[in-house]
């Protein structure tokens, strides 16, 4: 395609990203609000109250993040003013290419070139580092902190999602996301071809999202507000912007590498339906990991890098093997 | 001379040392009172020791190195009247600004000067070594000050200082006639309103030589027992709060809510029940309300052993709780914990059983003393857990006795000229220990003085030992696990200068 | 140890149909609001009928949130609702079951509807006296007063009590002083 319509399938590809990570993190609020006798905010409103509040809340998140945009921009006298500003601006950016890379459904704006998997997971492993920067420089011993406990983190839940990744890689044979994607529509899901693999990459996935019971780098009774707690006003929703289009990007690596990015084969194969299929298995998804983020308190962070190497890692290295068996014993399968 | 008595009395005799009071007596000097409990002799056995200082240059030897449990009483009264105990080991201000109105002689304030914030240097190492929480701090509902130091993530040292919630609620006493003290006192906690009107009621009762009738006896112990069901379950919630469980948070509060239900239903409001009156209780619970009480309290009862359960069984509960905080019997013997603090270290120590007061006395009800060992955060949680159950069956005892027992509800009051005694101690078991209430009077029907001893006020001393050690991501759940209720730690502010003894009250 | 999160997803999943809290804004037909039980105490209410206007209330009120000011020939009682600890002592001390505690609950609202309705009053008409023509007592008190006199009385004492309170009740305090001799009962016409 020419220059024009990769411009254009790539902002198309942005704000849906933003949509589908707003959707995200409502249902997270929602389900967990649900799962303790609270009621969320509203999927439809009651009649008597559409006129003020419109007829659903469903982009709630949306309009917190307008909120904070619109409010007083404070920072500390005694932080390092370049890197605290460019730190949320340079993971926007990162995150902006990666939602290019992801496909959804046909529309796939950079996601077919080779090698766009390790891009993907550079640029994703490029997102704590700048959060682990802006606390640095925040002038405030809460950031210090809360950047510490990120990179601890970082070390525990990139190395399941990052085997994992190649472990698809591995048995579709090429590194390239959509065609990873296309390897599944003719044979099986990889999610049933391997849940090892998928079950060390969604655990990896809860972690990098800090749901429960991994959200120790904003644990808010112990270091206030981690890397975020200078933080305020635009460069706020700067943040929160980041982190729904986060959400999207690593849900939408789920979804295109162990679930065949929406596609069902005789239904929706290389069809606008994918999206809605692509959309309601985001849900599903997030419905599992709201259920997790629900029932657990917070790990402490030795616990935490403990758990991760004696059961995310160790899924990863059986689902690795199990890559490479079934390559070679049942090539026809895995294609 | 005071020495002597009290090292007797602690190592020898083996008696608690309450707290230290200071009555201003104006022209005649001021009193120091030492009051020493010794109800594991007797029960009820308590000793007042008084010693009287001259009004100008009041000096006495402190106790807080023999008595550790000493040193947070004395430096209050250090603040509060001119009376100087030499050779106290911390002298600075507790309540007060550390260097406000006077910076205290004999104090280094080189701490002071020590940076908050964590600038970005150049240099390599930009670990901050103090972390200050407080006073405004996600993990405190009220105002509190931790100075941290740190090394890397363990706690190398804590200091405490208070003082954020004073209200000025002693010198209001001061002002008011009893029978309006009774409502002063319901608002110093809002958690543990009850108890403190009763241990209100306990002095004042003392001193007036009333002895409240058998059914009022009933009804006191039933409010009081919800109440502590009551507070426990809030401080379960708030316990999961801390250590990131937001669902027990929200379960815990919806069994919470039942027991609310139960007080608007009986007394009148959730919170402020006011049944309390000198002389007994204001309202009778008719036949039915009765029936109905025990109904609900059947469904709590199924509620609370499943967050038990639920304790036992979630596996990452015990992993966060489990071995941090440990408070050893030795350390909580020399400190004088109270309460669930000290029960959980192995200390058999709760007033409803070495100084039985309304209807928690042999012939009236029986219950069991829950004790644990460990002295963790598992143990204190775990400690609270069981109370509630214990709870539940004292207030089944109070219902059947009351279906039983007839008479009346109150007796009219007395006359404050006739009062037999002139200075009276009521104590009860709040649920976070012991609390205790010392009133002067001087025959009128206004106290002359009102000293109040929290249990906060003693766990919160303890402190600096159960956080040196652990990380800083334990910090909060075990602040949390001595149920700190700054509202009762932070009452009082009479500033006497030397200068102007007539005092500024604040 | 995994059967205690088994158990607890089954329960929260239970808890997903029956939420414990009520909608915001609160609209009746979606909502559960929570009903308060009768005997809660809220808002003041003064039976018009039956409050003489004594000002007991305000001799035993807790915090000073009850006020008695006579301008005129009128009383005005005055509860200030953001003064009030809804202690409840003005019911329990009322002598004539005037003032009663409401279920209803004063809440949040904004501060200039506060001014309006967090104060509950009652006004009560003072009789003037005969002599000097300033305000005494609140008429209904002296009716009570009367009233309640003549019923507890025997009937040996009934005939000269009504005459005297007949005679008494209509001067005021200062009348009765400068009239006594007048009256008879000024102590130095007993000697």
């Amino acid at each position: 395609m020419n220059l024009i319509e990769l411009i254009i399938q790539a902002t198309l590809l942005t704000s849906a990203s933003f949509i589908f990570g707003t959707i995200y993190n409502y249902e997270i609020r929602k389900i967990s609000a649900r799962l303790q006798s609270r009621r969320g905010p509203w999927l439809l409103v009651p009649k008597p109250l559409r006129k003020s509040l419109g007829t659903t809340r469903i982009l709630q998140p949306l309009y917190d993040i307008i909120k904070l945009l619109c409010k007083e921009t404070i920072i500390p006298p005694t932080a390092r003013r370049r890197l605290f500003i460019s730190a949320p601006l340079f993971a926007l950016l990162c995150l902006v290419a990666s939602s290019t890379i992801i496909p959804i459904g046909e529309y796939s704006a950079l996601s077919s070139f080779d090698l766009s998997l390790v891009a993907l997971l550079y640029l994703l492993l490029a997102v704590p580092f700048t959060l682990i920067l802006g606390g640095s420089v925040s002038s405030s011993p809460w950031g210090i902190f809360g950047g510490q406990r990120e990179a601890d983190l970082m070390l525990a839940y990139e190395t399941p999602i990052v085997i994992g990744s190649f472990t698809t890689a591995i048995m579709a044979g090429s590194m390239s996301i959509k065609e990873i994607q296309v390897a599944q529509t003719l044979s099986l899901p990889y999610l049933v071809l391997n849940p090892f693999a998928a079950a060390a990459v969604l655990l990896g996935i809860i972690g990098k999202l800090h749901l429960k019971p991994f959200d120790i780098p904003e644990a808010e009774v112990e270091i206030v507000a981690g890397p975020a707690t200078e933080y305020s006003g635009k460069l706020l929703g700067l943040m929160e912007i980041n982190k729904m289009l986060l959400t999207s990007v690593c849900i939408g690596l789920f979804i295109n590498l162990f679930m065949a990015g929406g596609a069902v084969p005789g239904v929706t194969l290389n069809n606008s339906l994918t999206v809605l299929t692509y959309l309601a298995e985001g849900l599903i998804i997030v419905a599992v990991a709201s259920l997790i983020h629900t029932l657990n308190p917070r790990f402490r962070i030795d616990q935490a890098l403990d758990w991760y190497i004696k059961t995310a890692a160790l899924l990863a290295a059986v689902g690795l093997c199990w890559a490479y068996i079934l390559r070679h014993i049942y090539p026809a399968i895995s294609g | 001379m005071v020495m002597e008595l009290a090292r007797y009395l602690t190592v020898e005799a083996g008696g608690r040392l309450m707290h230290v009071s200071v009555i201003d007596r104006g022209f005649d000097g001021y009193e120091v009172v030492y009051h020493y409990a010794l109800d594991h002799l007797e029960k009820n056995l308590h000793l007042n020791i008084k010693v009287s200082l001259p009004e100008h240059n009041p000096e006495i030897e402190s106790v807080a190195k023999l008595s550790p449990e000493a040193s947070w009483s004395e430096r209050e009264m250090m603040e509060l009247t001119p009376v100087k105990f030499i050779n106290h080991p911390d002298p600075r201000h507790l309540w007060l600004p550390y260097e406000w109105p006077n910076p205290v002689e004999g104090v280094d304030y080189e701490f002071l000067k020590d940076r908050l914030d964590a600038p970005p240097t150049q240099k390599s190492s930009n670990q901050p070594s103090l972390m200050p929480i407080g006073p405004y701090h996600p993990l405190l509902i009220e105002g509190a000050y931790f100075r941290v130091k740190l090394k890397d993530e363990e706690i190398t040292d804590v200091d405490v200082k208070l003082g954020w919630n004073h209200r000025g609620i002693m010198k209001l006493f001061e002002s008011r006639s009893y029978s309006r003290g009774v409502y002063l006192a319901e608002r110093i906690c809002g958690i543990c309103n009850v108890t403190h009107t009763t241990a209100y009621l306990n002095a004042v009762e003392t001193l007036s030589g009333i002895e409240v009738p058998d059914r009022a006896k009933y009804i006191r112990t039933l409010i009081a027992e919800l109440e502590r069901i009551h507070s426990h379950l809030l401080w379960l919630g708030v316990a999961g709060d801390l250590i990131g469980f937001k669902t027990l948070f929200m379960l815990s509060w919806k069994v919470r809510e039942k027991v609310l239900d139960i007080f608007e239903a009986t007394t009148g409001s959730r919170r402020t029940p006011a049944m309390n009156v000198i002389g007994g209780v204001r309202k009778d619970l008719a036949g039915e309300t009765i029936g109905k009480i025990e109904r609900r309290l059947l469904d709590l009862r199924g509620e609370i052993e499943g967050l038990v359960k639920l304790g036992y069984d979630h596996p990452l509960m015990r992993r966060r709780l489990q071995d941090i905080g440990k408070l050893s019997l030795s350390n909580a013997i020399s400190g004088g914990a109270v309460g669930p603090t000290a029960r959980a270290s192995g200390w058999k120590l709760d007033i409803r059983w070495s100084s039985p007061y309304l209807a928690y006395a042999d012939g009236y009800t029986t219950w069991d003393l829950i004790t644990e060992d460990g002295g963790d955060v598992w143990a204190r949680t775990m400690v609270r857990l069981k109370e509630m159950l214990v709870s539940i069956d004292i207030a089944k005892q109070c219902l059947q006795a009351l279906k039983k027992v007839g008479g009346p509800i109150k007796i009219e009051a007395v006359d404050p000229k006739n009062f037999p005694y002139n200075e009276a101690l009521g104590k009860t078991e709040a649920p976070r220990g012991e609390l205790m209430y010392y009133i002067v009077s001087d025959g009128t029907n206004i106290p002359y003085s009102v000293r109040i001893r929290t249990p906060s006020f003693r766990n919160n001393s303890l402190l600096p030992k159960m956080l040196k050690g652990y990380a800083l991501a334990d910090a909060p759940i075990i602040i949390g696990s001595i149920d700190p209720c700054y509202s009762c730690t932070d009452r009082i502010i009479v500033i006497k200068d030397s200068e102007n003894p007539k005092g500024r009250g604040a | 140890m995994k059967t205690g999160l088994a158990r607890l997803a089954k329960e929260l999943l239970r808890n997903s149909l029956r939420p414990v809290t009520a909608n915001y804004p609160a609209i009746p037909e979606h909502a559960r609001p929570h009903e308060p039980g009768e005997e809660i105490r809220g808002r003041h209410r003064f039976d018009v009928e039956k409050c003489v206007g004594c000002g007991a209330c305000q001799t035993v009120c807790s915090s000073g949130a009850i006020s008695v000011t006579d301008s005129g020939i009128e009383r005005v009682l005055r509860i200030d609702l953001s003064t009030c600890i809804f202690c409840g002592r003005c019911r329990d001390i009322c002598p004539e079951e005037g003032l009663q505690l409401t279920p209803e609950v004063p809440s949040a609202q904004p501060y200039g509807d506060i001014l309006k309705t967090f104060k509950v009053e009652h006004s009560v008409d003072l009789s003037s006296c005969v002599g000097c023509g300033r305000p005494t007592y609140p008429k209904k008190q002296i009716e009570t007063v009367r009233m309640r006199i003549i019923s507890n009385l025997d009937k040996v004492n009934v005939d000269s009590a009504r005459r005297d309170m007949d005679i008494y009740l209509k001067y005021c305090l200062n009348c009765r002083r400068s009239l006594s001799y007048i009256f008879g009962t000024h102590p130095r016409k007993l000697y």
